[in-house]
This record gives C-alpha cells, structure tokens and sequence, in this order.
C-alpha cells in the first residue's frame, strides 16, 4: 500500500499521468471488483467484460507465463483457464485469466500496451464471458486493486448502505432510528455494495470505501486498497475474509458496546468513482442487557 | 600354438583399433513388434472385468484392456481425471467431484468446488481462484485445505508428499496434512517464475524448473531438516509456460523438457545427457529402459522418438495427428493418436 500510495502521491506531484497503465480492455465494463466477496474469499482482481474483444497489456512489460487450457498429464487442471502473467519492470506483475485463447509467445515475449496479448473468453472456472485482471506488487506480496493504477472512469450509479443489524447471542436485530435497544456488546453488521451497469443490466459490487462512525467515535475506515498476507490474504494486511463478509453483501463492521443513553451509528461507503451513500440510525439505550 | 598366438594377437588389436576409430557406442537395433490397434470410431464398446488402462484421447475418454478390448468410451464435458479403476469426467464449473468406475457407473461424490488431480491414488481439488488447493478422502472429507498466496503453475505428488510452484517462483513441498516440509524461493535468475517441479516416488528427490534469463533445472534432496539443493544447472531455454519434468525409470532419472528436446540427469551422479527432437515435448514414458517421447511437430505432424537415457537416440517416425497420449502397460507402449489406440513393443533384435 505504502508503495501504491508513494507511486501515486509522485505522480500526482509531478503531474504526470499514469498514461502508461491502461485498462486491458477497451470501454471496459466491472463486473466484480476487488474484494468482492467470491465465495470464501476476497477478489484478488476485477473481472471485466467488453464488446472488444482484444485484452492488451495494462502496462510495457515482459511476458514471464502463459498457460493454454487443454489436457496433458504435466499441466494442472487450472481453473484460471487461458491465462497470462507479465512483469512490469520488476515490480509488478499483473494477470490476465479466463482469456479464450493466448496471443503472446516467447519468441516475442516485450508487450507494450498496443501488444494484444489474448481474446476475451470462457476458459476456466467461469459462468460467463470476462477477464479476471490482477496485479501483485512481487516486491511486497501484495495483490493491489487496480482500480488504484488504472486511469479512472467516470460511474454514475451510487453506492448502497442497506439494512445494518446489531448481533448479539445469536441473535440479529435490524436497527431503525427511534428504536430501543438493550445494554451489551453486540457485533454490528450491515449490508454494503456498489451499484453499476450499463445497458439496463445493474451489477452488484464491492463498496471501496467503507467508513463506520459510533457516538462520532470512529469505529471502521477500511479503503479496498491491497491484500497483503504471507500465509492468509488480508484487506490491508488486517481484515481477514471471514472476519468481514458474512453473506454476499454482508458485512461484519466490528464490534461495539451499547451503553449509555444513546446510541448514533453512521455508516457511510464510497466507490471508486467518489459517488457517495449514507446512513444514520439514532438509538435509544435500554432494557436489560 | 604359434598360430593360435597370432589369431589371438590380430583379435585384441582389431578391437583395440576398432574401439580407437569408432568409439561412438554402436546404435542398437530396436525390433518394433505392433501387438494390436483400434478405432475409436468402429470399435464395439465390450464391457468386461479385469484389468484396464484408461485413456484421454482429444475429446473422449475411455478404457482399454491390455489385449486391445474397448471397454469403456464417453466424450469429455470440459476435462477429466482419470486412473486406471476410475475417473472423473467434470464441466468448467464444477461444483461436484463425482467418481465413475472404468464401466462409467458411478461411485462417489465429493462436494469440492473445483478441478481435480488424481494422482499417486490421493485426489487434490483445484480451487477456483487458481491459488488454492485441498486433499480429499475416499469418503468426501477434506484432509487440508491451502489457499496460497500466489497462482499455481505445476503440481506433483507421491503418497505422501506434494510438490507445488507458483507463479511468484516460489516452491512448496507439502505432507499429507498440507503442512509445509520445505519451501524456497530459488534465486539466480532475472525473473522468478515455476514452469514444472516434480517429486520422485520415495521423496527423496524433487525437480524444478526455475526462472528466466537463466531457466534452471534444481534438484533437491531430501535430508534431516528437509531438502538441501545439489544440483543448480542453467538449461539455456526460455520456456515461459509450463515445461515436462518427472522422474522416471525407477527414479533413476529426471527428465525434463529443454531447448533442444528432451534433457535426462541422473538424480545420483547429476550426470546430464539429452536428446535433440524437433517440435515440443508432449508425452514421455520410460518402459524397460527404453524411453518413448511423443513430440509435436505442427502442421498436425507428431513424431514418436525411442532413446536410451541419459541420452543416445534410437529411432523416430513421424506420422500425421494432432491429439496424442502415450503410456506404458507390462512391456509395451499404449500410443494414441486421433482416434487411434495402438499397442506395441520395442525389443532389441
């Protein structure tokens, strides 16, 4: 993260664009993101999906691994598919999956960002077209979203902060403003995602920034920034999957005491775009613990 | 006696100018004896009990008996794992494991999300995400689970370990409980990347290809803390996909793909040979010492090449095909091409 911070804090010093990263699809189209819940982890990548056909290099690199999809008793059955990994001056390396065939080879393995360097596809473990694109930061084991590198695109549709619930003994309760709620420790949860789409098709994705305020205390400021973790990949190097989505869009936003009189909870999340959602659920304190 | 004498002197001396002029080893002379062949388009499916040899053949998978009986045939649906007594014949996204006999009656089912490997009698499931990996049991339990950091390029075991490489160059040797015995990280090279690793049978020996700018062959041994490496040879290619390496012939050797086709090291000695072929490794079996390649050539051209390690050829043929499998059963060679099983051996005339 440190170094994704310091990449872009001196490009935007020197005003340089980051002309060099380009999006490996034209007119490209989300539709997963990263961190997104994909099961029983977290989305390593984005999916992407476009009309063009053509994936290029998000960046002048070296091919360093393609694998074809096929059957041989040497290759692994690797659900990836067709896919391809390039190294980018010897700090990144991004990953190009579920590709319909691989265009690179290493007779002429240098790629610049007009190399094409596969055909969208269905390979692998996949339900529909798309192009899984990851990028690690091989210096510090990082997989880095890379809506953080690539050239921004304009999005419209706003975020969601939907139900928010407090857990306790097993038990959840959805929180509305005005109600009473009992003394304890309770785990406070909510439903968080992005909306977007294009042609009349809405896509449920990942929030990147969630921010969770109690009696104005801050009790989360999570930005989807980079999976870091040797042995286990963690939001940031902290949140663990398990510790955060409890369902597709729910999310556990940590723990918190019910005390006093009353009880403000805001919760508020962002996407990358900068479109903005919140909510805010006033509570009284009372009743048995 | 006198004349005896000279016969016996004229004798030593033609060998030993013999030996002098041509000390090349004289290449042997291979009778191929053809045992039986099938269509797979013609040949009457007879389901029959006994042993079987199973096969993948471009998009059908079936069984043969050793005396050249088809047994069982089904197209394949994405991909399948298959072994001798069983397969698994499974569509891209695969939410079930299920098990069919060699007759294509079902036996289990495994409820693991994912691409299985069916090796050294274990069954690995490959996740999703192309990073994670679990063992399963014959009765659907899952034994370990490793969600690793980075992608998966090559994957091997024995019955009790596993070897894995990773995109990131990273090697693991893992246990049977999916615990790390050994893990490195080989240095040398200008890019770091895993294109093939492979465990001998008794895990005492493991293989690597490893890197860029040099590619290198690793050899590992197994000692008290672990594996030490001792042999680190550049091979001069740039292979930047996945590249053959197993051991074979009793674990003697490990073979490997390289640039000018087929490399052999001695897994004791390190002694290095090889064998130029043209075209791209596909398939290599060891059978009583003599070792069958199958490489493609293009143009729908592939070519079988007999050798003896670590490195004197035999003979080639080249004939028209593009789906191929080979393997071993007994003393002969099972060979596949498009829709064509044949049987045969190779004996020394």
């Amino acid at each position: 993260m440190k170094r994704i911070v310091a990449l872009l804090a001196m490009v935007a010093f020197l005003g340089l664009p980051l002309a060099a990263w380009q999006w490996p699809l034209e007119n490209a189209e989300l539709l997963l993101t990263f961190a997104q819940n994909s099961g029983d982890h977290f989305a390593r990548g984005v999916i992407l999906d476009s009309e063009d056909k053509d994936v290029t290099s998000a960046h002048p690199g070296e091919l360093l691994f393609a694998f074809r999809e096929g059957h041989s008793p040497y290759t692994i059955p690797q659900p990836l598919g067709s896919f391809v990994v390039v190294e980018h001056d010897r700090q990144f390396r991004t990953l190009y999956a579920h590709l319909g065939s691989v265009e690179v080879h290493a007779d002429n393995a240098d790629v610049t960002p007009e190399t094409v360097i596969g055909r969208i596809g269905t390979s692998g473990f996949t339900t529909g077209r798309g192009v899984l694109f990851t990028i690690v930061d091989q210096e510090l084991h990082n997989f880095v979203n890379p809506l953080l590198i690539l050239p921004r695109q304009a999005e419209t549709g706003k975020p969601v902060v939907g139900r928010i619930y407090l857990e306790r003994g097993g038990e959840r309760i959805e929180l509305r403003s005005g109600m009473t709620i009992a003394p304890g420790e309770s785990m406070l949860i909510a439903e968080l995602y992005d909306r977007s789409g294009r042609g009349g098709a809405v896509r449920t994705l990942a929030p990147y920034h969630v921010a969770v305020d109690v009696n104005d205390e801050s009790l989360v400021d999570l930005k989807m920034d980079t999976l870091e973790g040797r042995q286990e990949l963690r939001l940031d190097g902290k949140v663990a999957y398990s510790d955060f989505y409890v369902g597709e869009v729910l999310v556990k936003l940590g723990r918190i005491l019910v005390s006093g009189r009353q009880l403000s909870v805001t919760v508020r999340v962002a996407d990358f775009a900068g479109n903005e959602a919140s909510r805010v659920v006033k509570l009284t304190v009372g009743g048995q613990e | 006696m006198r004349k005896r004498s000279a016969t016996v002197i004229v004798l030593v001396i033609s060998i030993l100018v013999y030996t002098l002029l041509f000390p090349r080893p004289v290449k042997r002379q291979l009778l191929v004896t053809p045992r039986w062949s099938l269509s797979l388009r013609t040949a009457p499916v007879e389901p029959e009990e006994g042993t079987v040899l199973g096969f993948r053949l471009g998009d059908l998978l079936g069984y043969v008996t050793p005396a050249g009986r088809l047994v069982h045939l089904e197209p394949v649906l994405y991909n399948a794992a298959i072994t001798d007594t069983d397969y698994v014949n499974y569509s891209s996204v695969s939410q079930n494991i299920v098990f069919q006999d060699f007759r294509g009656h079902f036996l289990r089912a495994v409820k693991a999300t994912g691409y299985p490997l069916l090796t050294a009698g274990r069954t690995f499931v490959f996740g999703p995400d192309g990073a994670t990996l679990s063992e399963w049991d014959q009765s659907g339990a899952q034994l370990w689970q490793n969600r690793f950091t980075s992608i998966l390029t090559s994957v091997d075991a024995n019955d009790s370990q596993l070897i894995a490489g990773f995109v990131d160059g990273t090697v693991r040797i893992l246990d049977r409980n999916g615990e790390d015995v050994y893990s490195v990280h080989p240095e040398g090279s200008r890019l770091s990347v895993i294109a093939g690793a492979a465990i001998s049978a008794d895990g005492s020996y493991a293989a690597v290809i490893s890197g860029l700018d040099p590619q290198r062959l690793l050899l590992y041994a197994r000692d008290d803390t672990g594996y030490v490496p001792y042999v680190n040879q550049e091979l001069g290619s740039d292979f930047r996909r996945p590249v053959i390496v197993t051991f074979v012939d009793d674990d003697r050797y490990v073979v490997y793909e390289n640039k000018a086709g087929v490399g052999a090291t001695n897994v004791v000695s390190g002694h290095t040979g090889g064998v130029s072929l043209e075209g791209s490794l596909r398939e290599i079996v060891v059978q009583d010492g003599i070792t069958g390649t199958i490489s493609s050539i293009g143009n729908g051209t592939l070519a079988f090449n007999a050798l003896l390690l670590p490195g004197i050829p035999l003979f080639s043929i080249r004939f028209p095909g593009s789906n191929t499998f080979l393997r071993s059963n007994a003393d002969r060679f099972l060979l596949g091409v498009d829709d064509t099983v044949l049987s045969f051996s190779l004996e020394e005339g």
